[in-house]
């Protein structure tokens, strides 16, 4: 601890023991304990206790308060828990019977919430050593914590659940534990699986609840001997619960289940887990035995008829569709037999409330199967593919079913069953077999496009599902096809969208797949007569940003096309595209008002240069340096940090042309090298990239100068290397750069009584080695703009705040 | 018994951050979705692992509603959409969804540049989140599904900002957000319709308090700046892009103006024409003299208010600056405040509350000397004042908006413990109903009961409403026919159509009761006996005597019969039809008390 902390902690726990007293933040006390969990990851709790005795009588004082503040008395138990988890430091304070008093007072768990967590947390810290254990035994706390695990808080009894399976799951090792502990925790144990049983039977929903918690909680990392006594005791009320109240159990059996199935207990014939398993996806309703389903199915060395019993759970509902949907009752449906009756499912999607969410699930659980290995190759028979594409048919009203009627009106224009299928679509795109549906999907996608009621959140996943489409079947000629004739004339539809949502949507995807198919000769020509371009121009004065930032990351993108194909295009107006493209982007960043534009910008021209070799753009130099002026001097940081980008950029490809001059050369000519250098820096001189860094290294953003620092740096080793060769005398500049810049920052102690040497000086590699930049790299990782967030800052803070007495604190902005 | 579950997950019994979970007819909505500014970690947004542990959030959760843009109240939206995973609809105001995203990104901008921040939501997951927010109209009611629906009430509090009732069948929820019961300059008053839901849910901030009058703190705030700018001093006041800001702003300029003031007044650059601009696009959210005046003056066109250069910090002489953000913990506002913290001639006006951790909070409590992070230390000789301006309802708003939507019940949120014990009682005592005030994780439930609608044929209607007196609201009768249940809906119609529509034949069910008694007449004149005593009795009713040897009093027949063993001892056998159940035990009752002596 530093000495100032240790100064000031006297004060702040005189401050939190006094009744008088409130702390000012709730979240003070939070980022107290964090202080002192850090700390106690360093050094003993002992020595903690010892070095700072303000700790014990804090602790020992609040609780004897007599009407002490909820949060305070919360604190002082979850501080007492992390000290005392040291052993040391636990007996430290129970010889002074701290601990006693503290967790040993029932009269603690009876009265605010906030008191029994913290009561709940401090044990919970404390219990990493068998005398916790044993402090638990003795004072009998066990039939205290099983209480609070049925604590009408959702936070108390969450804790309450942690703590008992963490004592549950406490010994790794039977040998470690001291005497006749191993003994006694087994009694705990034991005491802790009957209050198991008794809740299971108990028929109380929210016992039975938590106790299924806290089975799951323990049964992936207790000992076998713990397993199999938890899972006795479960045994039996589970099947009977399964019975009585299959709905409001279903979720916890189900964790329970899917937790015990990662276990020995799987494999043990007396466990009956399969069984159960099974009995479960028969009598639970489709909507709760479809997760449970799909849960099973991931299951490693899950038995044959088990997995595809959870596979026609999770199909029955989709095949219901597809039946419906069917004019050819000949083909064959999704499944060839059905885990329960076909009037529950019948039944459930009669109902449109019960029919949308089971087909929702149904939906998303089937996506998931086709990411599953040993379930998708059995999916290939393509009825998944017809039933997915039959719901979205439905939705859209393109297909009728042919009985019952009800489904129709249930399923047309609903968004919520139009994005799962969407998404499911989408994922089914990698199966094997996808190539045969690739004509319907297209199809049908391109229907959601075209129709001017698709919801803008569906669109954008359809968009999405196309893209997926495309990835993996642009081999296919009729994906071309569908591109140049289909996609591209509605997608120019909808960059027109009135919804910026949609325009924005469009945009992504356009840039997409211009990334993911520039490469593919069939690609360009369709984009660059789609006259998709023209209207991309359009919408960078959309009055959305958003929309203008995406339509600049399209634009470049697809510059890379525009240029690479002059060929394929009238030359004139390629070219006048690009040029109007650069010179508009440039007055974008010059121009908006909105940051995302702006940095879309920078982006794209650091991109640019990257790339420079497959582009072709006039007066792009020009260009460059305008982005580079206006970037660096932009209001918004990550502007200027994109702008250092691109100004690192250009340094290593200017530097790196002068470097590797002659790489192969045997005897480099001296001269020569130096003469390049020399005029790469003036290159960079004359787009004044050293003001740009130089002014960034006192950027008011530690984030920027951060990134200048790091490129002078790398720029420093390069030229300090041929120091002795460098020829600069002729570089005047730099000086007066750094003494504007220096002026400026005058008050500034790195720079303090430099002025002057640099003034006489004329040198760039005098400059950068005035500038102590690794210094300044350190202190720019170990400072901020922000004030100091240290623990010292915290405890002013709570020492502060009692001295004030205006009530501010519940006010919020 | 149906029933209502709320469950906060942030604000129960805290100002912290807003996240409540409703649980209504078998829907689950999530009301704001909030984000603590005092942790740097995932302390700061709500956990979501208590609602459901398998974070298919999309299948738990009918909707999301966002109350207003104010990052306790809309910030954990990216992380719980995009991070988390919800592709569920999100539902919050036209002027909400516009301003959210440039908060959001205001605020992730500053974070992402503090060192120690782990997990945050990027631009691109802001974009997406606000891609997948349905924008909505006041008083529009939007149907979620089915069964679930939602409309929104106008708040105050800030531009946008607002209530919301939230619907399934006849069970009923209003959740207030932030709101504010008087006008101030720039926005309206809350108001809702007396739509009298289960449950208000209402927050709380100012449970105990009957704030002082808004003048003086105004009047105050310009004393202030005024008397610093005349001693040549530099006015700061660290505000929030949009909100409070532009409320001191037209104070400001209307106090300029009337004393004809000349220092300047400036505003962070970018903003004011941002704010501008959503001013001018939401002017219908804003109050009426400022909708009144706008056509021949845009309020929000500040003549004395320009837009401030970071190089005018510098200048010399007395200016104010607007500059964000409110905690004074980075960006502009910070650098400023570093420039001027120095001289004693000028002030910093914090109009908000800052959380730990922030200079604000410092300067607030009073520090003199702060340490910036490995830089130097900063000594503030500048005079520091705090104001509260933020629009929250007091004590007697929050009774007011009760009184005005008439609930059945009231839940408080959005405040401290203590006050909202003291504001429960006082609501329990006066409306005489239930206030609950849930902590973080705990749930209030309150059981509903609620009525039932029921179709009603008009053929039925009209037969009723002919047989007895005219129709009156006020004295409600009771109506018979036949309750049919049949596609979800519940219909009430005449026996006959009832059974025509379920395809039944009606069935007659008749009691039977034998009544002794002691007659020395033959048969047929004690039957005549009879006929003649029921005609005399019952004079309303039909009686006839018919030819089988039977009377009949409406549906009711009576027959009679003497054993052979004992011919004075007469058995009356009745039989009546359920419509004439007491009739028929009128009847046995009268005939066992015997009959009249003959006079025959």
């Amino acid at each position: 601890m530093e000495r100032e902390c240790a100064e000031l902690l006297p004060s702040v726990c005189a401050v939190l023991a006094d009744s008088k007293e409130s702390v000012p933040d709730d979240t003070c006390l939070e980022k107290l304990l964090d202080w002192f969990r850090e700390l106690t990851g360093k050094v003993p709790g002992l020595s903690l206790l010892q070095q700072n005795p303000c700790l014990t009588d804090l602790i020992s004082s609040v609780h004897k308060l007599s009407d002490p503040d909820p949060s305070i008395l919360s604190f002082i138990s979850r501080l007492a828990g992390l000290l005392a988890a040291s052993e040391d430091a636990f007996y430290c304070l129970e010889q002074q019977s701290i601990l006693t008093e503290l967790f040993g007072n029932r009269e603690l768990t009876e009265t605010d919430a906030t008191v029994r967590c913290g009561w709940i947390h401090g044990l919970l810290s404390m219990l990493q050593h068998w005398p916790a254990m044993k402090f638990i035994l003795k004072h009998e706390l066990i039939a205290v914590i099983l209480k609070l695990q049925r604590d009408s808080s959702l936070f108390v009894a969450s804790a309450a659940n942690q703590l008992l399976a963490h004592i549950l799951t406490f010994p790794k090792h039977q040998e470690a534990s001291p005497g006749s502990m191993y003994s006694e925790w087994t009694e705990c144990v034991k005491e802790i699986a009957r209050h198991v049983e008794d809740s299971l039977e108990s028929g109380i929903p929210q016992h039975v609840q938590q106790s299924l918690k806290l089975v799951t909680l323990a049964l992936g990392n207790c000992q076998p001997v713990v397993m199999e006594m938890l899972w006795q005791k479960v045994g039996g009320p589970m099947e009977s619960l399964l019975e009585k109240d299959p709905t409001n159990m279903a979720q916890r059996l189900m964790e329970l289940l899917l937790t015990a199935s990662r276990t020995p207990l799987f494999n043990s014939a007396d466990s009956k887990i399969v069984t159960v398993m099974s009995l479960m996806l028969c009598s639970l309703t489709p909507t709760l035995a479809i997760p449970l389903a799909s849960g099973i199915l991931k299951l490693e060395n899950c038995p044959e008829s088990l997995r595809i019993k959870a596979q026609r759970v999770v199909l029955h509902p989709m095949d219901c569709i597809l039946n419906t949907t069917d004019q050819q009752p000949q083909n064959a449906g999704l499944l060839d037999e059905f885990v329960c009756k076909e009037s529950v499912i019948e039944d459930q999607l009669s109902r449109k409330a019960s029919c949308i969410s089971l087909l929702c699930l149904s939906l998303s659980h089937a996506g998931e199967l086709a990411d599953v290995p040993s379930v998708s190759v059995e999916l290939t028979s393509g009825s998944l593919f017809n039933s997915v594409l039959a719901v979205l048919q439905l939705c859209i009203g393109v297909a009728v079913p042919t009985t019952p009627a009800y489904i129709c009106r249930h399923l047309i224009g609903c968004v919520r069953v139009q994005r799962f299928a969407v998404d499911t679509l989408g994922s089914l795109s990698k199966q094997t077999g996808s190539t045969d549906f690739v004509e319907q999907v297209f199809n049908i996608l391109l229907e959601y496009l075209i129709n001017p009621d698709t919801e803008s959140s569906v669109l954008k996943k359809v968009m999405q599902a196309i893209l997926q489409w495309f990835s993996h079947h642009s081999d296919l000629p009729r994906v071309w096809h569908s591109l140049n004739q289909d996609l591209f004339p509605v997608l120019k539809k909808r960059l027109c969208d009135v919804r910026w949502e949609v325009r924005d949507s469009a945009l992504e995807f356009l840039t997409q797949l211009t990334l993911n198919f520039q490469g593919k000769t069939e690609f360009p020509p369709i984009l660059l007569s789609s006259g998709i371009l023209k209207l991309l121009l359009d919408l960078l004065s959309d009055s959305e940003s958003y929309v203008r930032a995406s339509a600049v990351t399209a634009l470049g993108q697809t510059a890379y096309i525009t240029n690479n194909n002059e060929e394929n295009l009238n030359s004139e107006s390629g070219t006048s595209v690009q040029e109007d493209v650069a010179s508009r982007l440039v007055d974008i960043l010059a121009q908006d008002t909105e940051g995302f534009p702006r940095r879309a910008v920078v982006k794209v021209f650091a991109d640019w240069l990257k790339q420079r070799s497959r582009l072709t753009i006039q007066n792009f130099e020009e260009s460059a340096a305008s982005v580079l002026k206006y970037g660096s001097n932009d209001l918004d940081w990550e502007v200027k940090i994109h702008s250092l980008e691109m100004a690192e950029v250009y340094i290593n490809q200017t530097l790196s042309k002068s470097i590797s001059a002659c790489p192969y050369a045997v005897v480099q000519s001296t001269n020569s090298k130096n003469e390049t250098l020399t005029e790469s820096l003036q290159k960079l001189f004359n787009l004044k990239i050293f003001e740009v860094l130089l002014a960034g290294l006192y950027d008011c953003d530690r984030p920027v100068a951060q990134k200048a620092c790091t490129i002078l740096i790398s720029l420093k080793q390069v030229i300090l290397e041929d120091r002795e060769a460098l020829n600069l005398k002729g570089l005047t500049w730099a000086p007066d750069i750094l003494s504007k810049c220096f002026s400026k920052h005058s008050k500034m102690a790195v720079c303090g009584g430099t002025n002057s040497s640099l003034q006489a000086g004329g040198d760039l590699v005098e400059i950068l080695s005035i500038l102590d930049l690794e210094t300044m790299q350190q202190a720019l990782e170990r400072s901020s703009d922000y004030i100091e967030n240290s623990p010292r800052s915290l405890l002013q803070d709570i020492l502060a705040a009692t001295e004030t007495t205006e009530d501010n604190a519940i006010d919020c902005y | 018994m149906p029933q209502i579950q709320v469950t906060p997950l942030g604000a129960g019994q805290d100002v912290g951050r807003s996240c409540i979970l409703v649980s209504i007819g078998g829907k689950n909505v999530m009301l704001d979705c909030g984000m603590h500014m005092g942790y740097n970690d995932d302390r700061r947004f709500p956990d979501f692992s208590y609602i459901t542990q398998n974070s298919r959030l999309t299948e738990f959760l009918d909707c999301v509603i966002i109350s207003h843009f104010h990052l306790d109240h809309c910030g954990a939206l990216p992380y719980m959409s995009e991070m988390v995973g919800f592709d569920g609809p999100i539902y919050m105001t036209h002027p909400t969804k516009a301003i959210c995203p440039i908060l959001l990104e205001d605020y992730r901008k500053i974070t992402v540049d503090k060192k120690g921040e782990t997990n945050f939501f990027t631009s691109q997951m802001i974009k997406d989140c606000m891609k997948k927010v349905v924008a909505v109209n006041l008083h529009q009611t939007v149907q979620v599904d089915d069964e679930l629906e939602i409309k929104a009430y106008y708040a105050g509090h800030v531009l946008g900002a607002a209530m919301f009732q939230i619907k399934v069948g006849l069970e009923s929820v209003v959740y207030t957000g932030d709101y504010n019961m008087t006008p101030d300059r720039h926005l309206g008053a809350a108001w809702i319709d007396k739509c009298r839901p289960d449950i208000l849910i209402s927050e709380s901030t100012y449970a105990t308090t009957i704030r002082d009058s808004k003048r003086c703190r105004e009047r105050d705030f310009l004393k202030k700046v005024h008397e610093t700018v005349e001693r040549g001093g530099k006015v700061l006041i660290p505000v929030f892009a949009l909100g409070r800001a532009q409320e001191l702003c037209i104070l400001l300029e209307t106090f300029w103006d009337r004393m004809n003031l000349k220092a300047p007044i400036y505003f962070s650059t970018g903003l004011t024409e941002k704010a501008n601009h959503y001013y001018k696009l939401f002017i219908t959210w804003t109050n009426q003299k400022i909708r009144k005046t706008f056509v021949q003056r845009n309020m929000f066109e500040f003549k004395h208010i320009k837009a401030f250069d970071r190089s005018y910090a510098d200048n010399p002489g007395p200016m104010v600056v607007f500059a964000t953000p409110g905690m004074l913990h980075a960006g502009q506002s910070l650098h400023i405040f570093k420039k001027w913290a120095g001289n004693e001639k000028n002030m910093v006006i914090m109009p908000g509350y800052c959380v730990q951790g922030t200079v604000g909070h410092k300067i607030l409590s009073g520090q003199k000397k702060l340490e910036m992070e490995g830089r130097q230390t900063l000594e503030v000789k500048m005079q520091v004042e705090y104001m509260s301006f933020s629009a929250h309802a007091d004590a007697k708003g929050i009774m007011q908006l009760i009184r005005m939507a008439e609930p059945r019940s009231v839940l408080l949120v959005h405040g401290e413990a203590k006050k909202m014990e003291f504001l429960k009682q006082k609501i329990e005592q006066e409306f005489n109903i239930n206030c609950f005030m849930p902590a973080n994780g705990e749930t209030a439930t309150t059981v509903t009961n609620p009525n039932v609608p029921v179709d009603i044929a008009l053929s039925l209607l009209k037969r009723e409403a002919a047989l007895g007196p005219l129709p009156d609201p006020k004295k409600p009768r009771t109506m018979h026919g036949t309750l049919i249940m049949k596609d979800n809906s519940l219909r009430l119609v005449t026996p006959e159509q009832a059974l025509k529509e379920l395809g039944l034949s009606e069935h007659q069910l008749r009691f039977t009761c034998r009544v002794q008694i002691q007659n020395p007449q033959s048969e047929q004149d004690t039957l005549n006996t009879i006929y003649s005593h029921l005609k005399s009795v019952l004079k309303e009713h039909s009686i006839q005597h018919l030819p089988d040897g039977t009377v009949m009093v409406e549906s009711i027949l009576i027959k009679v019969s003497a054993a052979a063993e004992e011919p004075s001892t007469k058995t009356l056998l009745v039989s009546w039809s359920y419509q004439d159940e007491e009739l028929g035990g009128y009847l046995c009752t009268l005939l066992r008390k015997g009959l009249p002596q003959s006079t025959g």
